[in-house]
């Protein structure tokens, strides 16, 4: 396999641009139209995708410890879709067909064998993947409860058919049948609990097709599907320190899971949580944080207000009122909520001599990865 | 704005170019407080308008692309013999009707949630001035209410006979004895707690008083001379004054009994506040009438004349 003759290729159909996803998946869906169903209405989003796994692939395709983790986790997370093994020869073809015809003169049947070859590795990989897991493709599971805290944040309740194990900070994604083949990621509110209800905190963007949906048009009965739990902001179970919690917004929903864990455990640790809201009512979240606090002495809640002049409560930024009541030096922290005020808190911290491997912070954009004005991407 | 192409390497590991997707969904940091910045609204519409054009193009070189291949083939093979080259013409078209028919549904999509997006922003821009609006009428209200408390409580004894305000001798009389302190403190303790109770006491009183006269002013008055109820009815002279008293037949003009106060603004009730009143005003004036309808006021601070 010459890797970098297919590089080389990769980079001159890379050229041009929308143009490749466009005719790859219109190229699958003709010669396939059973795959047309596994995708959403609109695919300019997923055309992106399409092209940034294939990139990473490219680029990793001689770094064996990058690209088999990354194709496994992507076997395993697309059964959720709905991929079956049967699928993979179908997207192969049209791959090469695409490749092919964005080539030019550049296209040879040894760059062709070069890439069917690649792929297949690339298929197998996923697939077995895909095999291996025992956990079903995706969990059904049922609206049990649905609150309007706000204008623009919902309290969603759901509870899967079959048990869902997951570690407090993790997050699922949700699909809902409001909009079809949209998935996007939620935190869990709650450590595991013995009814299996999740908690999720979701907050409407505007025009976000799926966040509107499920603050104002899902109700309690309707049925979602949720994949399987993803992301590393989770407690360090090796340590015993006190915690430090910062959250702004809908950030309070994986903290407040880290925090329900702690105070499940037998060792009590001091914990500080720190939860910035622009107003008193989009604290949406306060009463359950303090009700924690109050069942345990060593739990602190501290809201903070950004933007109410007669708030009688903390007022400001929460990084600055964070780093006042400092040192936080011997803590563990997490920090999860708009970029802005992630970035801010933890600059902040290490400044006042936090150790940085110390925090673990998660900034949540809007659900849909959007580029940003230097074009990378934001989550 | 930089095209993808120019990110750094951690974040976009392969060159990229720019998508219809990326501006729409393009994410532009806020300018800092106090920064000029240019109109957010006018970036999303040349946004959109970007996104279209751009998408047309790609649709167009896809086009031109087909055409090439097309011709090309033409020319390779002149006498028309590769049946199987046609039929990958024809293929190739048809990938090409399915994009477009692809695009002009995500064209569709991206259009419902610009809209969507711009609806929503507008509406909760317009709730939170709402709720705001509300809230300063709310405090207005609430603090006009505090400070017609205090002026009742500060104006009212002297009428009464009750003891003078905490300025007075009552008051400063165990201080300056100084030989038990907590006696002192328990008799002021006791006299706030009488003045509390009073000024309340007063201020029920005086907002019955002003809801009646309002009521006789409406009722009866109004009945023989319409025009004269849209002007706001002034507060008659002498807190012992009823409104049995305004209601004295032998008044021919309604109007000679009141008369506005210092500063020419008439009295309203407080409950009965329309919202459209600039709430401040009314505030000001009613105090100050009920102060200066016959109540001697022994210092009365001259602040609550300005109350906004």
């Amino acid at each position: 396999m010459d890797i970098q003759r297919m590089r080389d290729s990769f980079e001159v159909v890379g050229a041009n641009g929308d143009e490749v996803p466009l005719f790859f998946y219109s190229h699958l869906f003709l010669n396939y139209p059973e795959t047309r169903s596994l995708f959403p209405v609109s695919m300019m989003t997923q055309r992106d995708r399409l092209f940034a796994a294939l990139g990473h692939i490219v680029t990793n395709v001689d770094n064996v410890d990058v690209l088999v983790p990354f194709l496994q986790d992507l076997g395993r997370d697309h059964r959720k879709f709905g991929t079956l093994a049967g699928h993979y020869p179908a997207v192969g073809a049209s791959l090469l067909a695409t490749l092919e015809h964005f080539a030019g003169d550049a296209w040879t049947p040894e760059l062709a064998a070069d890439w069917a070859e690649a792929y297949g590795v690339i298929a197998s990989v996923m697939t077995e993947a895909a095999g291996q897991s025992d956990d079903p493709a995706w969990w059904d599971a049922r609206v049990v409860s649905h609150e309007r805290r706000t204008l623009d944040i919902a309290v969603v309740r759901l509870e899967p058919r079959e048990r869902l194990d997951f570690v407090p900070g993790q997050a699922v994604a949700v699909e809902s049948e409001l909009r079809p083949r949209l998935w996007r990621y939620y935190a869990v509110a709650n450590a595991p609990r013995e009814d299996n209800v999740l908690e999720l905190h979701v907050q409407a963007h505007d025009g976000g097709p799926v966040s509107s949906a499920l603050v104002r048009h899902l109700a309690v009965g309707d049925a979602v599907r949720l994949g399987p739990p993803q992301g590393g902001l989770v407690l360090d179970t090796t340590s015993d320190r006190d915690l430090l919690l910062v959250a702004s917004g809908t950030g309070v929903a994986p903290l407040k899971a880290i925090l329900e864990q702690v105070t499940q455990d037998d060792v009590a640790r001091r914990v500080d949580f720190y939860v910035e809201a622009r107003t008193a009512a989009d604290l949406y979240d306060l009463e359950s944080l303090q009700a924690l606090a109050r069942a345990h002495p060593w739990v602190t809640v501290v809201p903070v207000v950004s933007d109410e002049d007669d708030y009688p409560g903390e007022k400001g930024r929460v990084s600055d009122v964070v780093v006042r009541d400092g040192p936080w030096g011997s803590r563990d922290v997490f920090v999860c909520g708009a970029p802005l005020m992630v970035d801010e808190t933890v600059k902040e911290l290490i400044k006042a001599g936090v150790p940085e491997h110390r925090i673990r912070a998660e900034r949540f954009a809007p659900s849909r990865p959007g580029p940003s004005a230097e074009g990378s991407l934001t989550s | 704005m930089t095209t993808p192409t120019n990110s750094v390497p951690d974040h976009q590991e392969w060159a990229r170019r720019l998508s219809p997707a990326d501006v729409h969904s393009v994410l532009f940091g806020r300018s800092g407080l106090g920064r000029r910045g240019y109109d957010v609204t006018e970036v999303d519409v040349f946004l959109e308008r970007v996104q279209v054009e751009l998408t047309r193009l790609i649709r167009e070189k896809g086009e031109l692309r087909d055409e090439v291949i097309r011709l090309k083939e033409q020319v390779s093979s002149p006498d028309g013999e590769g049946g199987g080259e046609r039929r990958d013409a024809a293929s190739l078209q048809a990938v090409r009707v399915l994009s477009a028919a692809q695009q002009t549904a995500d064209q569709y999509v991206a259009d419902a949630e610009q809209y969507s997006r711009r609806v929503t922003s507008d509406a909760r821009q317009h709730a939170e001035e709402l709720v705001e609006e509300a809230r300063v009428r709310a405090k207005a209200i609430v603090e006009q209410a505090e400070r017609l408390a205090l002026e009742a409580s500060a104006a009212a004894p002297a009428p009464n006979g009750a003891p003078a305000l905490p300025s007075g001798a009552p008051a400063a009389e165990p201080v300056a004895a100084g030989t038990d302190s907590a006696q002192a403190k328990q008799e002021l303790e006791e006299q706030v707690a009488y003045l509390r109770a009073f000024g309340q006491v007063t201020r029920v009183q005086l907002r019955a008083y002003l809801e009646a006269l309002l009521r006789d002013v409406e009722l009866e008055w109004g009945r023989a001379q319409p025009q004269a109820v849209s002007a706001l009815p002034a507060l008659p002279a002498g807190l012992n004054g009823t409104a049995a008293l305004a209601r004295d037949p032998l008044a021919k003009d309604p109007l000679a009994n009141a008369r506005p106060s210092a500063d020419g603004h008439a009295v309203v009730d407080l409950s009965d506040q329309a919202p459209s009143a600039p709430a401040g005003a009314t505030a000001a004036t009613s105090v100050e009438d009920a102060s200066d309808a016959g109540v001697p006021e022994p210092g009365r601070p001259d602040e609550a004349r300005s109350s906004r």
